[in-house]
């Protein structure tokens, strides 16, 4: 690889990161009522998948933003914090994968909940820019921050859906 | 035009910034809050700890002694880096968490912060900083809602509780 495709490949991956970083934050600032969904579009391509064990699911702008209304109805306090980053830029420079772990404190119902995980995400680049198109969310616990985790690691006191 | 050694000069600016706030959470932690910290910040800094303003290093100086914890562990994630046109300083925003002892009690605390950073000569310090406080409090409560201190019968009754015992 010549030394110009080579700093290329470390600009998109820390551009990746950045875009990670700013799509959790403002989902967060929309479910602590700080933002608009509009800030959130500049982010995702339109046809952008979320997906979630026990979150939801949504497949395109529309129906994620019908999941986010859902989401904030419910919970009214969410920080994403992310780690253990691993990104790989496509051939071509067109497309990447990122993980992540993430741990969430988050509030739902009035009670204080933890969710730990991993994101399993890709992303597309459109006019110089990364945007989100899949967003897979693996939820390792989800628990009650008042009993803390243990066997099931995802509480039965979860709602099927929200 | 952007040549190739601009480039990976702000990639090297980028990758130094992140170290640095990485190396700021270790010197919060070292003390807890000795006033080692100071030399992270710039001559004439600002912080909003959310609760209230201090303008200056004296300032600041009274505001890391008056912290109450006697052990405290910060973590820095979620860094988004707007650095300026020059390459001299930099818009920064963050989400912190931190877990801490406070007369007895363990204690969590989670944050989002925004500041500016200053290059000086290579080395990046703060020198605006904002910070919004989501979450601070007692790791536990008990059924008055008070803190449970460390190793108390009222922490042994709470852990039996959690177990199932």
């Amino acid at each position: 690889m010549v030394l110009e495709d080579r700093i290329c490949e470390l600009e998109d991956i820390d551009a990746i990161l950045q875009a990670k970083a700013r799509f959790v934050e403002r989902f967060d600032e929309i479910v602590n009522a700080r933002s608009t969904f509009v800030s959130l579009d500049e982010l995702t391509t339109e046809d952008v998948v979320w997906e979630s064990g026990h979150f939801g699911v949504a497949r395109g702008r529309h129906q994620f933003h019908e999941l986010l209304e859902r989401y904030r109805s419910r919970v009214k306090f969410s920080l994403q914090f992310l780690a253990g980053h691993d990104v790989q830029v496509q051939g071509g420079r067109e497309s990447a994968l990122g993980d992540w772990t993430v741990w969430q404190p988050l509030t739902l119902d009035r009670q204080p909940w933890i969710m730990a995980g991993r994101f399993h995400d890709s992303f597309v680049r459109c006019d110089e820019q990364w945007r989100i198109n899949h967003v897979r969310l693996t939820e390792a616990v989800l628990a009650p921050w008042d009993t803390g985790w243990h066997e099931p690691l995802v509480s039965p006191e979860w709602p099927d859906t929200l | 035009m952007t040549t190739l050694e601009e480039r990976v000069r702000r990639l090297e600016k980028r990758g130094a910034l992140t170290r640095a706030m990485y190396a700021h959470a270790v010197r919060c932690d070292d003390g807890p809050y000795g006033l080692e910290v100071l030399d992270d910040w710039t001559a004439d800094p600002f912080l909003d700890s959310g609760s209230a303003t201090f303008s200056g290093r004296e300032n600041l100086a009274r505001f890391y002694e008056s912290l109450p914890a006697s052990f405290v562990i910060h973590y820095f994630t979620n860094l988004v880096v707007e650095l300026d046109q020059s390459g001299a300083s930099a818009t920064v925003r963050c989400y912190g968490f931190e877990a801490a002892t406070i007369r007895g009690c363990p204690e969590v605390g989670a944050f989002t912060d925004r500041f500016i950073a200053m290059d000086s000569a290579g080395r990046w310090t703060w020198h605006h900083w904002e910070q919004v406080v989501h979450l601070d409090g007692p790791l536990h409560r008990n059924d008055q809602g008070h803190a449970v201190p460390k190793g108390t019968p009222q922490e042994a009754q709470r852990r039996g509780n959690d177990s199932g015992a």
